[in-house]
């Protein structure tokens, strides 16, 4: 089962048939393939009770939290303010770029979305001043993996609702490896 | 035909989204006021019932503008390296596979809502929510979800029987600003 289940996955995934949707094929293909049990009666209420759930309504939560900072300029002015600050170092507005992403992932809990903010206020500025755009977009994806490390993390939130952790405890494990990580990433474009 | 139609989708989502926004506002200030009470030892009482069931109709509402805007995650890495034919065949294969999910999960959500009104059942909770009131606005975000998958698949396969492939492409993922259809 877990032979055929991994090549499923990849390959449904390779095909870019989206993620969720690529999960549901495989876990039809176990009902249909791997077991006596008709799986798929149970279909709906799973749906209703997994989605019904107090825990995850954090998730839209935190998503609004960051629409609403991108929106109303503060992300814009948090890297603005940074710039000043870091900026004089080696490597100069990269080091904002990591900064940024590290202050909106305290306030984000989505990898991608980090990286979409710091993108839509950051790459005009590397045009503009001539950075190499491939560094400097590689710093901002590399921040962007700050998102789900830096507390609050959307994806802990799913852990922790999935192994019936406690959600504040995996969020403060995860605040010393997300500021070294990303005082790593400033070291490095030293 | 296809822009009406797609039109449709797209003029229903954004009365959605400002409905559904308007509800989480509605669920925040809740919860604020019930962590506030918390403090002075008193509390509302239901607010985690009424989150959970908010996060339901949340998620169900919100997947057709999900899908309008591209936002159900796919792994382009084949994708964007391969010829013109072989993405057509990836998008439509796309937009089948997900017409096929969201149709089986309607038709496999209405016996949840069925049993519920049947059986008049209420939540096992303080609040004692009778379940249809919750139930049958969900399963309604799923059939709206299935219902627009359905649009968005025709009208790909009418694009494509017009010959207009970069159009149909663009409904199922970002093209640049110049070949998107609305």
């Amino acid at each position: 089962m877990i032979p055929f289940l991994s090549i499923a996955l990849l390959s449904l995934l390779i095909l870019s048939i989206s993620v969720g949707i690529v999960l549901f094929l495989l876990g039809l293909s176990i009902d249909a393939l791997f077991t006596a049990f008709p799986l798929n009666k149970a279909l709906g209420r799973m749906i209703w009770s997994s989605s019904n759930s107090a825990t995850l309504i954090a998730i839209p939560f935190f998503v609004l939290l960051g629409e609403i900072l991108v929106r109303s300029g503060v992300a814009a002015r948090t890297y603005e303010a940074l710039d000043r600050l870091i900026s004089w170092l080696p490597g100069g507005l990269v080091h904002a770029n990591i900064a940024t992403a590290t202050m909106f992932s305290a306030t984000s809990g989505s990898s991608v979305a980090t990286a979409a903010t710091v993108s839509t206020v950051a790459m005009p500025q590397a045009r503009r001043l001539g950075y190499d755009e491939k560094l400097f977009s590689g710093a901002i994806a590399a921040g962007g993996t700050l998102g789900i490390m830096i507390p609050p993390s959307i994806n802990l939130i799913v852990y922790g609702f999935l192994t019936q952790s406690s959600i504040p405890q995996l969020f403060l494990a995860g605040l010393i490896p997300g500021l070294l990580l990303a005082l790593g990433f400033i070291l490095v474009t030293l | 035909m296809e822009s009406h139609a797609l039109r449709f989708v797209e003029g229903g989502n954004r009365l959605i989204v400002l409905v559904l926004g308007s509800i989480l506002g509605l669920c925040v200030a809740l919860v604020i006021v019930d962590i506030t009470l918390r403090k002075f030892g008193s509390s509302l009482g239901g607010t985690d019932e009424i989150s959970g069931y908010v996060m339901a109709l949340v998620t169900a509402w919100g997947m057709s503008y999900a899908l309008i805007h591209h936002a159900h995650i796919r792994i382009e890495l084949l994708l964007s390296r391969s010829h013109v034919m072989t993405q057509i065949t990836f998008d439509g294969l796309y937009l089948l596979s997900l017409t096929f999910v969201t149709t089986l999960i309607v038709m496999k959500g209405w016996p949840v809502v069925e049993k519920s009104l049947l059986n008049q059942s209420t939540a096992n909770t303080p609040l004692e929510t009778p379940l249809w009131w919750v139930q049958v606005p969900w399963f309604l975000g799923w059939t709206w979800f299935a219902l627009s998958c359905w649009i968005y698949a025709i009208c790909f396969a009418v694009l494509l029987f017009k010959k207009r492939a970069t159009q149909a492409s663009g409904l199922t993922r970002k093209l640049s600003q110049s070949d998107q259809i609305l």
